[in-house]
């Protein structure tokens, strides 16, 4: 009895230990819990137009990448382009293995390439001056366009550029879409639950090589509450995360968390719906920005996140023109509102915007009372996305102000200005429904010269922009910084902030 | 027997029926075009087009209810739109969140809210009812979203003793998953031996259980105590005094039991409230079940999702009172010999 | 004092009202606490504007996130307004919620409760299973479905909520129907000749009063806590409406540091609750002394 009672005591304490070893042995790989409310629909990243470029960065690659105001090698090492712009010839770099082992060469480079624009879906509009592809030797590739490009430029670029495996392409974009793929990236994917989470773990092979305290396996869970996303990074249960603007400076006080914020080209705005009464009215809407609160939203909403624009382009984007932007002026406002036109029972306007992103929420509010004051009364629309996109593309669902956040596919003015406001016969991302034939002629020649003369490419597309902002076509608020809420382990934040890029770099993070 | 069970089998797929024709009805006057959710976030008009044209969006309302109609019966509730997996299968991964708070929910109301009520109803206008009755007053008229949030700040704000949200740490899952054998985290991870994850899964479960037993627990025990309270005031009981029957075996022995069937009842009904309820709680906390994912399938306007999800906790409701009504039988001798 | 019967005096009379007025406020005690809440807070809605110290929409940035304190009962909210004032208001909101549902669904119920007990066979259990499926759904289930699919939005949660709660009545007005039917006096009036519409205002009304109105004050309070938790969810009242659960949804993000930005709202709608229901179980009592039985 005796002998037994302690042999048991003994063999579920060994057992005990055992296990607590084990689950000690298995967490000590390093984790990073990042979870997101990201809304993650296609992963096929030559068809990924959204979100899902803060995750696959990691997975997949681009020929160039664009750090600092300049393009340098990433899987090619160098390039040349021939004088008319319109034939580039590229290197690529030696030694390099996507996750099913495949090589990358110029063979499997033409084939991603390739596919990506036959696609025809997400941003392979890019490629689609593309004319051919030749292979001269093992790692050499030249692109021939129809018209001069910007190609180390827009094989930089964030969306349609990535390279992807041959043995992928073979399996096709629905089985891509589901999650599932291979790069030449640091990380690869290990599971996707759709609305549940994304399990990446890191790519031994990898050519950039492995260092001490790096990252092995990162978990993007999905919470779509802002608040709760909050208690994870102060408890500790997550890394690194995304949290409510309004929220940011509470976060960054609580001990052991941090927040750090850096320059992107991402801006915020309210889009005015010029063929929609009264929006259609041009003095109407210049005294709409008027009834902006402008300073209370970036110092009060935005708690300093953002910062004040000066145009159409965010500050960090070449080519962006500059402009004395409308202020807080309610006395203008109600003169404008007078000399518009427009009857008084008339001043009502709705708004759509993202409901979950506070920063919408809460200057919509604001403005709401703000206008509100004035006379203009203001209906709020909050939706999701998918919702909000599909009625503001048609004309009688769509709303007077639409919310946008804006970031280019790569760097170029054009990515703003070609899908926000040029002339469209049936409305993608022109929620404004401008149409300037002038406009358009002034961005046709700046994109034109984008592949041969930056410099005048540049002064075409501030021209076209100084043609634009003649119009008051939207409400602009905010250059808004990237910022990340994170635990003080984490370090290598700084190398996240690089605007051409929403992706969160996880190779760059150390813990 | 048989034929009691058949008709009230009968009854309730007529009644899953209409349910399924209101959700039908309800899913399609949604206002915008399920398409453009499935597509990321800049398709092309084109592609928008022909995705309508997958989704039978475009062919006559009847046709679409009849094609819906066979579906259903056939076990395909739909796909979800925004994460391209069956329904089904979406609520089969979040069944066992649901299950597991709300029957942890039922059991505490049942094993407290009952004899607090028949206690109440005892010892009438004593000091104990009066306390009795003004709790049960009071937690019907505290909204669950509120109490969550006060046990929020309580528990986790000023003691930090409980997590709030979520079920169990993800590192768990990952680290040392165990096997789901029936997606019920209590008994899986007594099953795996993994002690480490059944704390974490108990230290989750806490608030959540709390708010929803103590709303609905309100509302049982003020029915039990006034089901007590009037059989108690019944010819036979009164009888029993008469006789001088010990009070003890006149409460447990008759009183209660004339209060099964009615109990049963109760007891039906309150898992409808908890399922009711479910949704507010499993929203503030987080929780991976069926009422937090009905709620997010609507914001995302998710209309298969959505209809799926009720569909699916109509159908539970209706079953449980299914089998209440099956209980009745072997409660009451009476109703069998009919 | 011979056998002469004296009609009492007027003094009496009164003396006789204010007995029974006292004796019936000692026995009911919870009653009479519920309904002077439920009359103040009447009345704290009806004067919000009067009594509000602030105006419940002027957005002051510099005073946000501040605690209960002598200047502000119940502190501010994250764009500095007051919430007391705010909570005042949505006084007028929630009182009006739960009388419009309730008086939408008793306007929906009844008449198809009556005509389900008029005409009864095949009519009566066409109507009657429909109302059971609608009865299937669980509580919350189906206004919250309706709102989705209506749109978000009071007005929408307010008709969802409406729609829910019919049957209820129409079982009442079948109910009703049904009993006087089986009255003989009912034969005797067709008899006469009297038209089944009159013997419906006539008999049928009176005779449902009763159980509407205790169906109805115990609903009352049931409603504002649903239109609450539908607003928190996202799928009731939007700004600019002044709603207790809408407050204590936009406080979801700050309420663990300011617990006042939820909780006052919070307790307000408690409070609410409370009162009506104390008012609804007391007008149980009163007017249905078997209270208990449904049907």
């Amino acid at each position: 009895m005796y002998f037994n009672k302690s042999l048991v005591t003994g063999l579920v304490a060994i057992a005990a230990a055992g296990v607590l070893a084990a689950s000690q042995a298995s967490a000590a790989e390093n984790t990073l819990n990042w979870p997101s409310r990201y809304s993650f629909k296609d992963w096929d990243p030559a068809a990924t137009y959204s979100e899902e470029t803060y995750v696959l960065g990691n997975i997949y690659e681009t020929l160039t990448f664009y750090v600092d105001g300049k393009v340098v090698p990433r899987l090619a090492t160098s390039w040349e382009k021939s004088d008319n712009g319109a034939t580039w010839t590229m290197q690529l770099r030696k030694g390099v293995k996507f996750h099913d082992g495949a090589d990358l060469n110029a063979e499997t480079v033409k084939k991603s390439v390739l596919w990506t624009k036959e696609q025809n879906r997400g941003a392979s509009f890019l490629w689609g001056g593309l004319e051919t592809v030749e292979t001269p030797s093992s790692h050499t590739i030249i692109f021939k366009f129809k018209s001069p490009i910007a190609l180390d430029l827009v094989a930089s670029g964030q969306y349609g550029s990535y390279i992807i495996s041959p043995g992928a392409i073979d399996k096709g974009h629905d089985w891509m879409q589901e999650g599932q793929g291979y790069g030449t990236g640091p990380y690869k994917f290990v599971k996707v639950e759709p609305g549940v989470q994304v399990v990446l773990e890191k790519f031994d092979d990898y050519w950039g090589g492995w260092e001490e305290s790096q990252i092995d396996r990162a978990i993007i869970k999905n919470v779509a509450e802002g608040s709760t996303r909050i208690q994870m990074i102060t408890s500790g249960e997550a890394d690194i995360t995304a949290v409510p603007t309004d929220q940011v400076k509470t976060v960054d006080s609580v001990d052991g968390v941090s927040v750090t914020q850096g320059t992107s080209w991402r801006n915020s705005m309210f889009l005015f719906n010029v063929k929609k009464y009264p929006t259609d009215n041009a003095k109407f809407r210049q005294a709409l920005t008027h009834l902006w609160d402008y300073d209370s939203v970036l110092n009060d909403i935005m708690f300093g996140v953002a910062t004040a624009p000066v145009g159409p382009l965010p500050k960090s984007m070449w080519g962006h023109g500059k402009y004395k932007l409308p202020n807080y002026d309610p006395a203008k406002a109600k003169q404008l509102l007078e000399e518009s036109g427009v009857p008084k029972k008339d001043w009502k306007v709705s708004a759509m915007y993202i409901g979950s992103v506070g920063a919408y929420a809460n200057t919509m509010e604001l403005f709401q009372a703000t206008a509100g004051e004035a006379g203009v009364e203001v209906e709020l629309i909050p939706g999701d996305w998918g919702t909000i996109w599909g009625k503001a593309k048609k004309l009688e669902t769509s709303a007077n102000i639409q919310s946008m956040t804006w970031w280019p596919a790569y760097a170029t003015p054009q990515d703003w200005l070609w899908a926000q406001w040029r002339s469209e016969k049936k409305a993608l991302f022109n929620l404004s429904f401008y149409s300037n034939s002038d406009f358009d002629a002034a961005l046709d020649g700046a994109v034109a010269a984008e592949g041969t003369d930056l410099k005048a490419s540049a002064a075409k597309y501030i021209e076209a922009q100084d043609i634009l902002m003649k119009d008051t076509p939207a409400i602009f608020f905010a250059d808004v910084d990237r910022y990340y809420a994170h635990s003080d382990k984490i370090n290598g934040m700084e190398k996240q902030f690089n605007p051409a890029y929403e992706t969160l770099f996880i190779y760059d993070l150390r813990k | 027997m048989l034929k009691y069970v058949t008709q009230r089998l009968i009854m309730m797929i007529g009644i899953l029926f209409g349910v399924l024709t209101i959700a039908f009805i309800l899913g399609r006057i949604l206002p915008n075009s399920p398409a453009t959710l499935m597509l990321g976030d800049r398709p092309t008009a084109e592609q928008v087009a022909k995705a309508e044209e997958e989704l039978g969006l475009n062919k006559p309302l009847l046709v679409q209810y009849a094609l819906y109609m066979g579906q259903i019966v056939r076990g395909n509730f739909g796909q979800s739109l925004r994460t391209h997996q069956p329904v089904l299968v979406e609520i089969r991964n979040r069944m066992g969140a649901t299950i597991e708070l709300t029957t942890l929910a039922i059991i505490i109301v049942v094993l407290v809210g009952i004899p607090l009520g028949v206690l109440s109803a005892v010892r009438q206008n004593s000091w104990v009812d009066n306390l009795v009755r003004a709790g049960a007053v009071g937690g019907v008229a505290i909204p669950a979203f509120i109490l969550a949030m006060v046990l929020q700040i309580i528990f986790y704000g000023e003691l930090n003793w409980f997590p709030i949200q979520g079920r169990i740490d993800s590192n768990i899952l990952l680290d040392d998953p165990f096997a789901q054998v029936t997606g019920l985290f209590l008994i899986d991870t007594v099953l795996a031996g993994e002690w480490s994850a059944l704390k974490s899964a108990v230290s989750h479960l806490f608030l959540p259980t709390l708010t929803l037993s103590i709303v609905t627990l309100a509302t049982v025990t003020r029915i039990t105590r006034n089901m007590m309270v009037e059989v108690l005031g019944e010819e036979f009981v009164r009888t029993a005094f008469a006789y001088g029957i010990a009070p003890h075996r006149i409460y447990f022995s008759y009183a209660l039991k004339a209060t099964l069937i009615p109990m049963l009842t109760v007891i039906g009904l309150t898992y409808g409230y908890l399922l009711g309820g479910a949704v507010v709680v499993e929203f503030v906390f987080d929780w991976p079940g069926l009422g937090g994912f009905l709620v997010f399938s609507i914001v995302q306007n998710d209309f298969p999702a959505v209809l799926g999800t009720t569909l699916f906790l109509s159908g539970t409701y209706l079953l449980i009172n299914l089998i209440v009504d099956l209980l009745y039988f072997v409660v009451d001798p009476r109703l069998r010999t009919q | 004092m011979n056998g002469a019967v004296t009609s009492p005096s007027t003094a009496e009379i009164h003396a006789g009202w204010a007995l029974r007025t006292r004796a019936f406020a000692s026995e009911n005690k919870l009653f009479m606490a519920g309904g002077l809440i439920f009359l103040i807070i009447l009345l704290a809605a009806f004067f919000a504007e009067w009594i509000a110290p602030y105006s419940p929409t002027k957005i002051a940035f510099a005073q946000k996130l501040q605690p209960p304190s002598l200047d502000h009962f119940m502190g501010t909210d994250k764009f500095g307004r007051d919430i007391f004032s705010r909570v005042l208001y949505g006084a007028q909101t929630s009182l009006a919620i739960g009388a419009l549902v309730t008086l939408g669904a008793i306007l929906i119920g009844s008449p198809i409760g009556l005509i389900a007990g008029y005409f009864g066979g095949k009519v009566d259990t066409a109507l009657m299973r429909v109302s059971d499926v609608f009865l299937a759904f669980p509580p919350l289930l189906l206004p919250i479905s309706i709102v989705a699919a209506m749109g978000p939005g009071l007005v929408n949660a307010m008709i969802a909520l409406a729609i829910s709660w019919f049957p209820w009545y129409a079982r009442i007005m079948r109910g009703a129907v049904l009993r006087v039917r089986k009255e003989p006096y009912i034969d005797a009036a067709r008899a006469m000749g009297v038209g089944p519409t009159k013997i419906m205002m006539r008999h049928v009304t009176p005779n449902s009063l009763t159980p509407i109105i205790v169906q109805g004050s115990m609903d009352f309070g049931f409603t504002i806590l649903a239109a609450a938790s539908l607003s928190f969810i996202g799928l009731g009242a939007r700004p600019p409406t002044i709603e207790w659960g809408l407050m204590a949804a936009t406080a979801r993000t700050q309420f663990l540091e300011h617990w006042w930005t939820a909780l006052c709202p919070g307790f307000a709608i408690f409070l609410t609750v409370l009162a009506v229901n104390l008012v609804g179980d007391g007008l149980r009592d009163v007017l249905d002394p078997k209270h208990g039985t449904t049907e």
